[in-house]
């Protein structure tokens, strides 16, 4: 056996160890069975609720123009309103005055719009550039590989991240997060929802 | 419309869709962006690990770590806890998107071939249930929330051996991917519809069409794989805002964006949060009103309030870091601890001591300082906070105040102190 082998198996045993471990420490809790419970209802939270629901925002988006954008603009303020939620939702008084003793509300508000802010600021620039002097024909080499589409999924020319990226790279360098790709330019829209999936 | 022609093709059609899994098509579910995030929140959640583990052993430190504890740098638990909860709340946005990626993987179709393939999934489904789980429960811990029917800390403590030891299993498992898919240009990588598709077109012939490694299609161009790309810059971009509106509870410099945090540096009576004030612990000013520091030894004494101010006095700087995550900075001043154990007979470094507070209950109404802690001269005492005596939410008359230490275990309201 390899080294790395004998690492990935040392590794694999150290984990399992561990589960051991943790699954024997659960085990001697008093309410061991309520730990699973909510084990199990993290479980469906996320794969049976929380991811669907994000997929169906993913698919909506399918075939938008800026795309990118807006998903990166949605990925931001989920995740903010995700963290912030406790601190909205949570039931009873404060446990003391200098616990919680922001204004959540109208704080988060401030924050999704500096992100809507940003982001929209960061689309307007890019279709200022998109119309300008630089404009480049897209694409034309269509790619359309038969046999391989209707398997994988794959590979549509004309998918808007593909078109995003015929700009000059050096223009996007100092732009921060989220404004990489996805502006399409002006081109017909071919896409279908099996083209870009539920992409988010 | 003919019955017959209608019927024979129909119940195939109908009963194909309804026993298959749903189809995704979106090409970054893909071991590539599995791989870029995965490695993050590995990273995210051994910090979490590393530093839970600290947290938990300063609180409850076993027999012989008791005395040993280190106490320098003074701010080390700030950090270790400041670190703790700001690389769980990274975790929830990084294994949000982990788990997007591989989400189709849960409709594998048939859903088990094997047995290695059932255990596999075994092992994926109780790594994301206890991942889940520990940010969560974590989440709601820092509001303090408990709407579950077990104690946080100890399920929270044995939990996180489960993700931990499920996290191994799984990066041992997925090692040749990992590898395969650890750079953008990858041979894995660069098969990959996402990293062959489009974007490579101006490059000549795709990438592996047929799946094999890219022979032909070369080092892709630094701009491939655009759309993932933005993807895991938002990643990044969420991680950042949540960062930059929660961590001020922890890093004072940045309280200007703490927007989104349970507490905040300024919002706390003498500049400093409270985490149990005198009401929520049963002390009241009336019980104070005959209060004397008693201290147990080989030289037993008592000392009135103005017998301790009139003792020589210390002063520190020392932050109070809380369980929670946030910590603040504060000045304190009194007798170091080491100078009243000394006078009651106990030998400074090698003996530890025990704190009672005057507080009606709660599990840290009587605690034990390891022979570290009670030796060190900036373990004070403490009778006064940034200048003012302390208020009563503060532990007045006297609280202990030590370098490196949980905030549970700075204990308030003291009027007993033995030598052990």
């Amino acid at each position: 056996m390899s080294t790395a082998n004998v690492l990935r198996y040392g590794v694999g045993a150290l984990g399992l160890g561990l589960i051991g471990l943790g699954a024997w420490l659960v085990a001697v809790e008093p309410d061991s069975a309520g730990v699973l419970v909510w084990l199990a209802g993290a479980l469906v939270l996320h794969d049976g609720i929380l991811a669907p629901l994000v997929l169906v925002v993913g698919l909506l988006l399918v075939g938008r123009r800026g795309r990118s954008l807006l998903r990166g603009t949605l990925i931001i303020a989920g995740s903010v309103v995700l963290v912030a939620l406790p601190l909205l939702v949570r039931p009873g008084e404060p446990p003391n005055p200098s616990a919680l003793p922001l204004s959540y509300g109208r704080n988060l508000a401030i924050v999704l719009g500096a992100v809507a802010v940003v982001a929209a600021t960061l689309h307007l620039v890019r279709r200022r550039r998109a119309t300008g002097p630089r404009r480049r024909a897209p694409e034309t080499t269509g790619r359309s590989r038969p046999g391989t589409a209707e398997a994988t999924g794959r590979s549509r020319p004309g998918s808007a991240e593909a078109t995003g990226r015929t700009r000059p790279a050096a223009a996007e360098g100092t732009n921060g997060p989220q404004r990489r790709t996805g502006e399409a330019t002006q081109r017909p829209q071919r896409r279908t929802p099996e083209a870009t999936g539920e992409d988010d | 419309m003919d019955g017959m022609t209608f019927r024979t093709p129909r119940p195939r059609r109908l009963a194909l869709p309804a026993l298959r899994p749903p189809a995704f098509t979106g090409r970054l579910h893909d071991a590539r962006t599995a791989t870029a995030v995965g490695r993050w929140l590995g990273a995210a959640f051994a910090v979490c690990f590393v530093t839970g583990l600290v947290s938990h052993y300063l609180q409850r430190p076993p027999g012989p770590l008791a005395d040993r504890l280190p106490t320098r740098p003074v701010w080390g638990y700030a950090l270790s806890q400041g670190l703790h909860v700001a690389a769980g709340l990274a975790a929830i946005v990084l294994l949000l998107v982990k788990l997007w990626a591989v989400y189709p993987r849960l409709f594998a179709w048939p859903p088990v071939r094997s047995v290695r393939h059932a255990l596999e999934r075994l092992s994926v489904a109780l790594l994301v249930a206890s991942a889940v789980f520990e940010v969560f429960t974590g989440l709601l811990n820092i509001v303090e929330w408990y709407p579950w029917p077990f104690a946080f800390v100890p399920v929270h403590f044995a939990v996180a051996w489960i993700a931990t030891g499920s996290i191994l299993l799984h990066i041992a498992v997925k090692a040749p991917e990992i590898r395969e898919h650890w750079r953008r240009r990858s041979a894995g990588t660069r098969s990959l519809p996402a990293a062959a598709g489009p974007l490579t077109a101006d490059d000549g012939p795709p990438a592996a069409a047929d799946g094999s490694p890219a022979s032909s299609g070369g080092p892709l161009p630094a701009e491939d794989e655009g759309d993932r790309r933005s993807l895991l810059l938002a990643t990044g971009g969420a991680i950042g805002v949540v960062t930059l509106t929660t961590v001020g509870q922890s890093f004072t410099p940045l309280k200007a964006f703490d927007l989104l945090a349970p507490r905040h540096p300024d919002h706390g009576p003498q500049g400093l949060p409270v985490n149990r004030t005198a009401t929520a612990a049963g002390v009241s000013a009336r019980d104070l009103r005959q209060w004397r520091l008693d201290v147990g030894g080989p030289r037993p004494y008592v000392l009135t309030l103005d017998a301790l101010r009139a003792m020589p006095q210390t002063r520190a700087r020392l932050p109070i870091a809380c369980v929670e995550g946030w910590s603040v900075d504060a000045d304190w001043t009194g007798v170091p601890v080491r100078t009243l154990i000394e006078r009651a007979g106990g030998r400074p470094g090698a003996t530890a001591v025990r704190v009672t507070s005057l507080e009606a209950d709660g599990a840290y109404r009587v605690t034990e300082m390891g022979a570290g802690y009670a030796g060190d001269p900036l373990t004070l005492l403490a009778l006064t906070l940034n200048g003012q005596v302390l208020s009563l939410d503060h532990g007045f008359p006297a609280r202990i105040v030590a370098p490196n230490r949980p905030g549970v275990l700075q204990t308030k309201w003291v009027h007993r102190l033995e030598v052990l």
